[in-house]
């Protein structure tokens, strides 16, 4: 856990409320752009962001520096889309558990490996076919690099269960990319 | 496996940027949370205080009463003898207890019926 970041929260905790405007200009962005990527909408992910600084905000005197700020935010901001989209009915896409066993892992790394210009466009329409969960492991794993274990923290799940969920989402978007041929 | 078209494909799609001022925005909510907040500890403590200053006050009566109960009725049956308009009080006595909880009553509605017109 960063020093600084310790210190600015005690000060907040101490009556600068004004700190907490760090926190919002070094996470805000990553924040909103995670949960965007959840939700499909900008306005609602607007909203969600603030709610989510807002949460961190009122219970900050419950973070105990386990994980970094980062981590815990991001954490809040997952937990705060997933129960607002949770009102909303969600469509979902569901396979025959046969097909995933039947789909070999060289056909899915050779497809999503390639740089055919066809292919992609068929990744970017696939890409936002994913559920909600997906689509923030997806933001975490490639698009912020997150490691494994901060993964972990965030989305409450096991490391092997971060590493089963990506290898079926690599099947899934194989799938989706099939589908449309 | 380097996922290079993954990468790719998610390096396309669309950006999402914050407003400019969202800090801003947010940073006067949270102002308004902790005012919020700070009136709310206020009324508890308020709230707090009067409980305690009752039951002192109560505390109080009942230990004088105890101790020096009989003193006191002797004290209020020779004023009762000595005033006159006794039975007056006795009739406004009431009114007046009555009264002093009405005021507080009474501004709590004006205040409420100002918020309705406006």
């Amino acid at each position: 856990m960063n020093d600084k970041e310790l210190h600015i929260i005690s000060s907040i905790l101490a009556g600068k409320t004004e700190r907490f405007s760090y926190f919002l200009d070094t996470y805000g962005q990553q924040v909103f752009h995670l949960i965007a990527r959840m939700t499909g909408s900008p306005e609602d992910a607007e909203e969600l962001t603030q709610d989510c600084f807002m949460k961190a905000f009122e219970h900050l005197s419950s973070f105990n520096g386990d994980s970094s700020f980062s981590t815990w935010i991001y954490r809040i901001a997952y937990n705060t889309t997933l129960s607002a989209l949770r009102k909303k009915k969600n469509e979902m896409l569901a396979f025959d558990d046969k097909l995933w066993n039947t789909i070999s892992d060289t056909q899915v790394d050779e497809t999503l490996d390639s740089d055919d210009e066809e292919q992609i466009q068929k990744l970017q329409r696939a890409l936002s076919a994913l559920s909600t969960d997906e689509q923030a492991l997806i933001t975490l794993f490639y698009e912020e690099e997150k490691p494994i274990s901060e993964i972990c923290y965030i989305l409450h799940l096991s490391e092997s269960n971060v590493k089963v969920k990506l290898h079926r989402i690599r099947k899934k978007l194989y799938l989706l990319m099939t589908k449309e041929d | 496996m380097t996922d290079k078209g993954l990468r790719k494909a998610i390096d396309r799609q669309q950006k999402f940027r914050l407003p400019s001022n969202f800090c801003y925005r947010t940073m006067r909510l949270i102002e308004e949370e902790k005012h919020r907040k700070e009136k709310q500890t206020e009324k508890r403590v308020f709230i707090i205080w009067i409980i305690t200053v009752s039951i002192m006050t109560l505390g109080c009566i009942g230990y004088i009463g105890w101790n020096c109960g009989d003193q006191i009725l002797l004290v209020a049956r020779q004023l009762g003898k000595s005033i006159p308009e006794a039975d007056l009080l006795k009739f406004y006595l009431p009114i007046i207890i009555a009264i002093l909880p009405l005021i507080p009553f009474n501004r709590w509605l004006q205040k409420k019926m100002k918020n309705l017109w406006n």
